[in-house]
């Protein structure tokens, strides 16, 4: 059978991009969102 | 102390046993569960395609019973809960199937096939895509709440459809595995992710509450100003 190490390297890779990147921009967005308006 | 932040120190709590729990996870998913005898390392990536269902259902699940908790007694925080539930699902929903389609290309030969399981997940997915576009039309903050979670409400009813799909369909996914037909070891790399994923779900629900929290009272401070 041929390799497949490249399709799971991928598939990790792509998940843990995705949600790294959704918890950065929650993260930034809250921060924003509580210095525009000063609530906590 | 106030219930906003009892959900905020417990998403950090999450957030924070998420980390080693994800890096041990990973570990054993990748270095200490063997490699399956006929599809080789393709088969690790089910240690994050199914956590993955795992995450999806428990913030579908949440938005779920918010969306009712608010229909019933119409306070905001059961709103911006059920709003953070779908955001996060949505996300799970989205790593789900995008490694469920890598899987897919060495083992099925096609990155997507309209199987049973396949299309009512991708169905699952627009409809809770459907209630993001829903709640960024309407202006009234009320009717955008109840519209919502009408929508959340209904739209849950497609997971025990996805769940159960294999069963009621003759599908190219495989049906549900039983931990006894499985070897041990990859039955504890898989335990630990679905552990991880649900920290990491619980911690990225409680932060997108808090975003919601927020805008929802500005807008409100925002409304009262104009009246």
């Amino acid at each position: 059978m041929e390799s497949t190490t490249g399709f799971t390297v991928a598939a990790y890779t792509a998940t843990f991009i995705i949600l790294g990147f959704y918890t950065w921009r929650v993260n930034r967005l809250l921060a924003r969102a509580r210095s525009q308006s000063g609530l906590r | 102390m106030a219930q906003g932040q009892r959900i905020e120190r417990l998403g950090w709590l999450a957030g924070w046993l998420a980390v080693p729990a994800l890096g041990f996870g990973v570990y054993l998913s990748i270095f200490w569960a063997p490699e399956d005898f006929m599809m080789g390392n393709v088969q690790r990536i089910m240690y994050v395609h199914f956590p993955s269902w795992i995450a999806t259902a428990i913030s579908y699940l949440t938005a779920f019973v918010c969306s009712i908790a608010y229909l019933i007694k119409r306070r905001p925080t059961m709103d911006y809960l059920a709003h953070a539930g779908v955001s996060v699902g949505v996300l799970f929903n989205t790593t789900g199937l995008l490694t469920g389609s890598i899987w897919g290309r060495p083992t099925w030969g096609v990155w997507w096939t309209w199987d049973a399981r396949l299309t009512t997940t991708a169905l699952m997915l627009v409809i809770f895509l459907g209630y993001l576009a829903v709640r960024s039309f309407l202006e009234d903050p009320e009717a955008r709440a109840r519209i919502a979670a009408l929508v959340a409400t209904i739209g849950f009813f497609t997971l025990p459809i996805v769940y159960q799909s294999v069963k009621w369909w003759r599908t190219l996914h495989q049906p549900q595995s039983s931990p006894n037909t499985v070897d041990p070891d990859m039955v504890v790399a898989l335990r630990v992710m679905f552990v991880a994923f649900a920290l990491l779900a619980a911690y990225l629900i409680s932060r997108r509450y808090a975003l919601a929290r927020v805008e929802g009272e500005r807008e409100r401070a925002e409304l009262q100003a104009e009246a």
